[in-house]
């Protein structure tokens, strides 16, 4: 029981990491190494304002507001070039800007602040739940979690928005003929997907700390978890986080801690290789022929931005 | 003039020039990066900055041959290092077997690594991203086996390597000549590829598999048969580096060590090209040392350069210098085309 | 002497069969026009026999004496059949020359050296008209340009039995004479034999000697293309797709219905 509680903490963090890159990855095909920067840009930030004598709260929405302008900034910048480019060129030029980004987050956090670490202490005594006895910041982070993950969910699938977005990660194109609108999309999609960060760096900061030298790390994980889901797949993403959590409680209780990671790691590789749709298959997405109508019933009359405009005429050349 | 052209732009599948001038690029380019150790008048520094880079753009050729050759984003370079390097290290420091046996029993053991990793992969038929997640996945693995089992690799504080000291692989200079000579390998070995049947191979591949099989081509087989000469000269970098450095530790071959510079070097350089590694090498280098009096904020500068060059010239140095030439002698050459290839 | 053999093809896509049991003979040196509505197999078919799409059941594919049960891509086209895809697929970076070149270098289970290969690509490009763009990039050509440049790719690697997919939708009628005279030159002067899929009915009724219609992914009628035209079954099936069947059969090329026509009789 221990195990799968202690699981599930990590899990669901590791559930929203993959959530938050998948979703980008799944509209844009833009893998953003530079995510697990961004978390610790964050709450590296939020830690100064707790320093500052600021109130909880308070650092609690400058961490997740800077990680979302960070997201928004990063990707109306830098990226703009990346996004007129198309198919494999545009992930492998995404993968070297993005990475480089992460260099400048992680060089300017490292040298202003090396020693800086972000966390959010509870006060009171553990709590018992089902006999196991957890500390409040560790239930606080998966509570956060899953109301993250919950929310997410019902933008995606309750919200004319969140179809919208939907339509746009299973046919780009089709969305695009019944109007939907990429650009502004993927602004949603961005917004979203640094509030997850936010929420990662939150939750960390709750369940234990996060320092700066935890980008690269956790920017892997987030991968690993994004692909085990099958790239792109939200769902798919968030069972492959808390099934690796539990995966990695299991290993920390039965091969030891030095273990632990290869035990993950390969459990990882071994999903991937068997079942490179993803954890759920291919069951876990919709159907394809359902998006027109989605798209059409959400969308209203047809346009497309000079963005679009763009990106179809340096595909004519490309 | 045509010989820099080819030289830079990778020569047109139906163009091959002779020997000598197809192996030209290669011997300048040796010869250029033999000429440090006299200039660098007897600072031990600068040899050993020149060794790192020279091993640095030999996992460069290794990753050109595989990604730029036939698509696979083969993450584990360092990893496939690493293996070879402790394997040969390991069993020469503690079996005391003669080096002779274990260089090459690690190249091997590497080499079977990569090719399998690509056989599974080719089997899969895994795109792009998800080779990467693998290899990557592969390479953490390997990076916290070192770690983790201490009692043999030292774990992170790493491991002197005793054999080999007292050869001459322990000179500094000649250190570095061994490492230089490992790359002419490298390099001539992708020359050859590139001159060869399998050249023609790769580019159809990297073109579009399908209609690659379609027109005779083993597909799987060329994949897997890049992966295998990757790593073994990946493999054969790694340990020759451990036996000239006599130490070794899993920051050595990380991820973020070699991998992540040796993607950075050969994107820059040009992915795909014969120089482009030794460009982004030679590049990536220089970075780190012109950035290193920066001290804590060098990581920053040196992705902001990354990003200003990556958005630049985002296929590479060594295409868009062979394209301004090319451009600059078309007018010259009365001929206005452009390089079908473009690589 | 049949030169391909097929018993017992069968294909399904998610428990629906693409290709139903099919048992074909192609003997030497004939030209074989497989026709039918949108979806009947006829693709399907042809990437059975290429390999490109592993089949769920087959009990027998020869090819001469060879048998290609289970056979990889390039085995396929070592064994000697050469294929043109219905979008056929380039090698971008390329000239045509080049890409002609690969064909011919990797066509045969011996490869080819690099001046031989060259060399072999010019007879081809001669052949079928495209040597004043050999210098050109691939990627320049029109799309009748292109079906030949995926034409003379299959050629240069020295096949027995060419497998064309509706090589002749959407050409101009100069282009579509063009198509059937070389598809006629090539087996009477080079000894080839083709199996090909068509919509264009003039061009069926000028060049095949025998035609297999398909339905449902299961041989339908087969016979020579009189006989086929005036088969009740062929009628039914092409029955609500106007123009298409034999009812439309003379009519002009540009009359022939594209893929993207209208619905398929026989349900989904
Ligand atoms: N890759 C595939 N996946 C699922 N169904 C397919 C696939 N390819 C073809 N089909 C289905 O198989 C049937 C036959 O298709 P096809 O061989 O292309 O027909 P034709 O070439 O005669 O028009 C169609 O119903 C088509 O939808
Ligand atoms: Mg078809």
């Amino acid at each position: 029981m221990a195990i799968v509680l202690d699981g599930s903490v990590l899990g669901l963090q590791l559930a929203v990491l993959g959530v938050g890159i998948s979703l980008v990855f799944g509209l844009s095909g833009v893998l953003d190494l530079a995510y697990g920067a961004k978390v610790v840009a964050a709450a590296i930030v939020g830690s100064l304002v707790l320093a500052g004598g600021g109130p909880v709260l308070l650092g609690v929405a400058v961490t997740v507001g800077l990680a979302v302008v960070l997201s928004l900034g990063i990707d109306r910048t830098v990226l703009a070039p990346v996004y007129r480019r198309h198919g494999e060129a545009r992930v492998v030029l995404s993968l070297l800007v993005t990475l480089a980004v992460a260099f400048v987050i992680d060089g300017v956090l490292v040298s202003r602040w090396p020693h800086a670490a972000f966390s959010l202490a509870v006060a009171g005594p553990p709590v018992d739940v089902l006999g196991v006895r957890m500390r409040g910041g560790s239930l606080l982070a998966a509570g956060l979690g899953l109301v993250a993950l919950a929310a997410t969910f019902l933008l995606l699938h309750t919200t004319r928005a969140g179809r919208a977005i939907r339509c746009v990660i299973q046919d780009e194109e089709g969305a695009q003929l019944c109007g939907i609108e990429p650009a502004r999309v993927r602004t949603v999609v961005v917004v979203l997907s640094g509030a997850l960060a936010g929420v990662v760096a939150v939750a960390q900061g709750l369940a234990s700390s996060v320092a700066v030298a935890d980008g690269f790390d956790l920017t892997i994980l987030a991968v690993v978890v994004a692909v085990v889901g099958g790239l792109g797949r939200v769902a798919g993403a968030a069972v492959a986080g808390v099934v690796l959590g539990l995966v990695h409680a299991l290993a920390t209780a039965t091969v030891g801690a030095s273990a632990t990671w290869v035990v993950l790691l390969l459990a990882a590789a071994v999903t991937i290789v068997l079942r490179p749709e993803g954890i759920l298959g291919l069951g876990g997405r919709a159907p394809r022929r359902h998006t027109a109508r989605w798209s059409r019933r959400i969308a209203g009359p047809d346009r497309t931005t000079d963005d679009d405009a763009a990106d179809r005429a340096g595909e004519g050349r490309g | 003039m045509s010989l820099l052209d080819s030289a830079v732009t990778g020569a047109p599948l139906e163009r091959r020039e002779g020997l000598l001038r197809g192996y030209l690029p290669v011997v300048l380019a040796v010869l250029v990066l033999g000429l440090v150790p006299p200039l660098a008048g007897g600072s031990r520094y600068l040899v050993s900055v020149a060794t790192l880079l020279v091993v640095l753009v030999t996992y460069g050729v290794a990753f050109n041959v595989v990604f730029g050759g036939t698509g696979q984003l083969l993450l584990c370079i360092g990893a496939l290092a690493a293996v070879a390097a402790y394997t040969s290290a390991l069993l020469s420091g503690e079996l005391g077997w003669p080096l002779a046996i274990t260089l090459p029993l690690g190249v091997a053991l590497a080499t079977t690594g990569g090719a399998a990793l690509s056989w599974l992969a080719v089997r899969r038929r895994l795109d792009t991203i998800f080779v990467g997640v693998v290899t990557l996945t592969a390479s953490l693995v390997v990076h916290n086996l070192l770690l983790g089992r201490r009692e043999l690799t030292g774990g992170e504080t790493g491991l002197v390597v005793q054999a080999g000291s007292g050869t001459a692989l322990r000179d500094p200079v000649l250190g570095y000549y061994a490492v230089l000579a490992l790359l002419a390998v490298g390099l001539a070995g992708h020359r050859a590829i590139q001159r060869s049947a399998l050249g023609w191979a790769f580019r159809a591949i990297r073109d579009d598999a399908e209609a690659a099989a379609l027109a005779g081509i083993d597909v799987a087989r060329t994949k897997v048969l890049a992966a295998a000469v990757a790593s073994a000269l990946a493999g054969a970098a790694g340990s020759l580096y451990a036996h000239v450095e006599g130490f070794v530790s899993p920051t050595t071959f990380a991820f973020a060590t070699v991998d992540v510079r040796v993607i950075v070097a050969v994107a820059f350089g040009g992915l795909g090209t014969l120089l482009g590694p030794v460009v982004g090498g030679v590049v990536v280098t220089l970075l780190d040392e012109v950035l290193r009096p920066l001290g804590q904020l060098r990581l920053a500068v040196y992705g902001a350069v990354l990003l200003v060059l990556f958005l630049a010239v985002p296929r590479g140095a060594v295409p868009a210098v062979g394209w301004s030439w090319h451009r600059a002698t078309a007018r010259w050459r009365g001929r206005g085309t452009s390089p079908a290839g473009g690589r | 002497m049949a030169l391909l053999t097929l018993r017992g093809l069968t294909k399904r896509f998610g428990g629906l069969p693409a290709v139903d049991g099919i048992d074909l003979d192609v003997d030497t040196g004939e030209i074989v026009a497989l026709i039918g509505p949108n979806g009947a197999g006829k693709t399907t078919l042809l990437s059975l026999v290429a390999g490109i799409v592993p089949p769920t059941a087959c009990t027998t594919f020869r090819f001469g004496d060879r048998d290609l049960v289970g056979a990889a891509v390039h085995e396929v086209r070592h064994a000697g059949i050469g294929t043109v895809r219905q979008a056929p697929t380039r090698f971008p970076s390329m000239s045509v020359r080049e890409e002609v070149a690969v064909g011919a270098r990797f066509g045969r289970a011996e490869t080819l050296d690099h001046r031989t290969a060259l060399h072999r690509a010019d007879e081809v490009l001669d052949l079928v008209g495209l040597r004043e763009q050999a210098a050109a990039p691939v990627t320049s050509l029109t799309l009748h340009g292109t079906r030949l440049l995926g034409l003379a790719r299959a050629l240069a690697g020295r096949p027995d039995l060419l497998l064309l997919d509706e090589p002749m939708a959407g050409l101009t009628p100069g282009e579509l004479e063009h198509a059937i005279a070389l598809i006629r030159a090539l087996r009477d002067e080079h000894g080839l034999t083709v199996l090909w899929v068509e919509h264009v009915m003039p061009a069926v009724d000028l060049l095949a000697e025998r035609v297999v219609v398909m339905d449902v992914g299961r041989v339908l009628a087969e016979g020579d293309p009189a006989e086929v035209r005036r088969d009740p079954a062929v009628i039914a099936a092409y029955l609500g797709v106007p123009d298409a069947g034999p009812a439309g059969w003379a009519g002009a090329p540009g009359a022939a219905p594209s893929e993207e026509g209208g619905p398929r009789a026989g349900g989904a």
